[in-house]
C-alpha cells in the first residue's frame, strides 16, 4: 500500500444532532476534519463520544444533520460504496471464529471476492506493519492474544483494506502505558507514511497530545472548536483543564490529606 | 410481538434475497450443518426411541383388551411420521442448536463484530444468517426423517418385549407398512422444513436483536427459545389443518 493508492478525503460534520427516548446525547456536532490530518476527540465517559463515531462511520443514522466525506453523504449507499472506510474498533472487534490471518483477509476475501493466492501476500504485508510475526501470530485465534495484539490486528486489518480514511476508538484503552505507546506511534506512522485521514476516539491525554494534529473537546454531546495541541495548551479553559490535569499524583495526595 | 414477527419476516426476505450468495457460503453452510447433526443426532435418537417406545406402552394393552393388536404399529406408524417426531424434534433442535445461534450471533453483537462486518461491506444477513438458514432447514427434515425410523423401531421393540402386548415384530411392521404412505412422510418432512425456517429465523433475529452486556445474551436465548417453540406449535396446528383439507 502507498499514499498513491488512493486518495485521502477529508470529513465534515454539519448540525448532527441524536436522541434516544428522549434524551439528547449529541446536540449539534459540527467540525471538519482535514485530509492527511489526525483528528483527535476526546471527552471524558459517557460524553458521547463513541456515539459520535457511530454517526461518523455510518452505523447509525443522526435525526437531523449531516456527515459528508468528501462532501457526500456517509449515510448515501453510492458514497459508501465508493469510499474505503476502516474503523479500530474498542474491543478490536475481531471475529472469534476466525483466525488472525483470516480475520485480516475478511475483507478481501467477501467483499472484494480475491483468490486466496492474492489475498495471503497483503495479509502478510498488514502484519508485518503492525509488528506481528506472520509465522507465529497469523494461525492464532482471537480469544490466544492480549489485549495491544488484538488492537495490532484489528489495525492490520484496517491497512488490509487500504482504507481513505480510518477511525480508531479507544485505541489504547485497557493497554499497558508502553503497549500504549506502541499504539499511538504505529497511528502515527500509518498517517506519515500513506497519508490516511485519521479520527481518533481517546479521553487518552497523552495520546491526544502526543499524535493529534488537531483536537476537538466532547462534553455533554457538544464538541468545542478543534484547536492546535500547542492552542489547547494555551487557551483551555477551567473545564479543559480540569479534565487535562485530573488524576496527577497531587490529586490523590490532596484527598489523602 | 407483532413487530417482531413482522422484522422476522423481513429477515426471511433478506435472507431470500441473499440466496445467489449461497454457493460462495458453502464452507458456512457445511461446517453448520455437520455441527446441527453433531449437536443432535444422538439427542434425537434417543428422544425418539422413547416416544415410540411410550407410545406403544400407552396404547398397546388398551387395544389389546379391545381385539386391536394389529392397529399398534399403525397408531406409532402415522403419530411418530405425522406430529410426534416434527414436533419434538423441533423443539429439541430450537432447544440444542437455535439457542446456540442465537447465542452465537448475540455475543458477535455486543462485541461490535456485527459492526466489524458491516463497516467491511459485509452483509450480516449474507455472511452469518444465510448460511445457518440453509443448514438448520436441510438438516432438520432429515433428522426428522432419522427420529420417524428409530421412533417405528422403539415401538416395535416394546410391542415385541411388553407381556400386555405381545405381537409379533413381523406383525408390527406389516401393519405400520399398510398404514404408512408417502403422503404420511411428506406430511412430517413438510413440516420439519416450515419449522427449520422459523428456527433458523427466530435464532437469528433474536442474536441480531441483542444489544448491551452479556446478560443480554442470556436474555435473548430464552426469548429465542421461547418463540420457537410457540411458533412451532401454532404453525403446527395451521399446517395440519391444510394437509386435512386435502387428504
Amino acid at each position: 500500500m502507498t499514499s498513491s493508492d488512493h486518495i485521502s478525503v477529508d470529513l465534515k460534520v454539519r448540525g448532527l444532532t441524536k436522541s434516544y427516548d428522549g434524551n439528547l446525547v449529541l446536540k449539534g456536532i459540527d467540525f471538519a476534519a482535514e485530509p492527511h490530518t489526525i483528528f483527535v476527540i476526546m471527552g471524558p465517559s459517557g460524553s458521547g463520544k463513541s456515539v459520535l463515531l457511530r454517526h461518523l462511520i455510518g452505523l447509525e443514522t443522526p435525526d437531523t444533520g449531516q456527515v459528508l466525506v468528501n462532501n457526500a453523504s456517509i449515510h448515501d449507499p453510492a458514497t459508501r460504496e465508493q469510499l474505503e472506510l476502516a474503523i479500530v474498533f474498542q474491543s478490536g472487534g475481531l471475529l472469534n471464529s476466525l483466525s488472525v490471518g483470516e480475520n485480516v483477509g475478511l475483507y478481501l476475501k467477501e467483499t472484494k471476492g480475491m483468490p486466496d493466492a492474492d489475498i495471503d501476500p497483503i495479509v502478510n504485508d498488514s502484519l508485518e506493519k503492525v509488528g506481528l510475526n506472520i509465522n507465529f501470530d497469523k494461525h492464532k485465534m482471537p480469544s490466544a492474544l492480549s489485549g495491544g495484539m488484538k488492537k495490532r490486528v484489528a489495525i492490520a486489518r484496517a491497512l488490509a483494506i487500504n482504507p481513505q480514511m480510518i477511525f480508531y476508538d479507544e485505541p489504547t484503552s485497557e493497554l499497558d502505558p508502553l503497549s500504549a505507546v506502541t499504539i499511538g506511534k504505529e497511528i502515527q506512522h500509518l498517517n506519515q507514511e500513506y497519508g490516511t485521514t485519521s479520527i481518533v476516539v481517546t479521553h487518552d491525554r497523552d495520546l491526544a497530545f502526543g499524535i493529534g494534529h488537531k483536537i476537538a473537546f466532547m462534553k455533554n454531546g457538544v464538541l468545542t472548536e478543534p484547536r492546535t495541541p500547542d492552542e489547547i495548551r494555551q487557551h483551555a479553559d477551567e473545564e479543559t483543564n480540569r479534565f487535562l490535569n485530573a488524576g496527577r499524583i497531587q490529586d490523590y495526595q490532596s484527598n489523602l490529606n | 410481538m407483532i413487530r417482531s414477527i413482522g422484522a422476522m419476516i423481513l429477515l426471511g426476505w433478506e435472507t431470500l434475497r441473499a440466496l445467489p450468495h449461497a454457493w460462495r457460503q458453502r464452507d458456512k453452510v457445511l461446517s453448520a450443518f455437520f455441527d446441527i447433526g453433531n449437536a443432535s443426532l444422538l439427542m434425537s435418537c434417543i428422544l425418539s426411541l422413547f416416544i415410540g417406545g411410550v407410545l406403544a406402552l400407552q396404547s398397546g394393552p388398551v387395544l389389546v383388551d379391545r381385539g386391536l393388536p394389529f392397529v399398534i404399529g399403525q397408531l406409532v406408524g402415522l403419530s411418530m411420521c405425522k406430529e410426534l417426531a416434527p414436533v419434538m424434534m423441533s423443539i429439541l433442535i430450537a432447544g440444542r442448536v437455535g439457542s446456540a445461534m442465537t447465542a452465537e450471533i448475540g455475543s458477535m453483537q455486543v462485541y461490535q463484530e456485527i459492526d466489524a462486518l458491516k463497516t467491511m461491506k459485509i452483509d450480516p444477513v449474507r455472511y452469518l444468517v444465510l448460511p445457518r438458514m440453509i443448514a438448520i432447514s436441510a438438516a432438520l427434515p432429515m433428522l426428522v426423517m432419522f427420529a420417524i425410523l428409530v421412533g417405528w423401531l422403539g415401538g416395535g421393540f416394546v410391542s415385541v418385549m411388553n407381556h400386555d402386548i405381545g405381537i409379533s415384530y413381523q406383525s408390527y411392521m406389516s401393519n405400520l407398512r399398510i398404514a404408512v404412505g408417502w403422503p404420511d412422510l411428506l406430511h412430517g418432512v413438510s413440516k420439519s422444513m416450515v419449522f427449520g425456517v422459523v428456527i433458523g429465523l427466530v435464532s437469528c433475529y433474536q442474536g441480531m436483536q441483542t444489544s448491551g452486556g452479556p446478560r443480554a445474551i442470556g436474555a435473548s436465548v430464552t426469548q429465542s427459545v421461547v418463540k420457537s417453540i410457540v411458533f412451532i406449535l401454532i404453525l403446527d396446528y395451521f399446517i395440519t389443518r391444510f394437509f386435512v383439507y386435502f387428504e
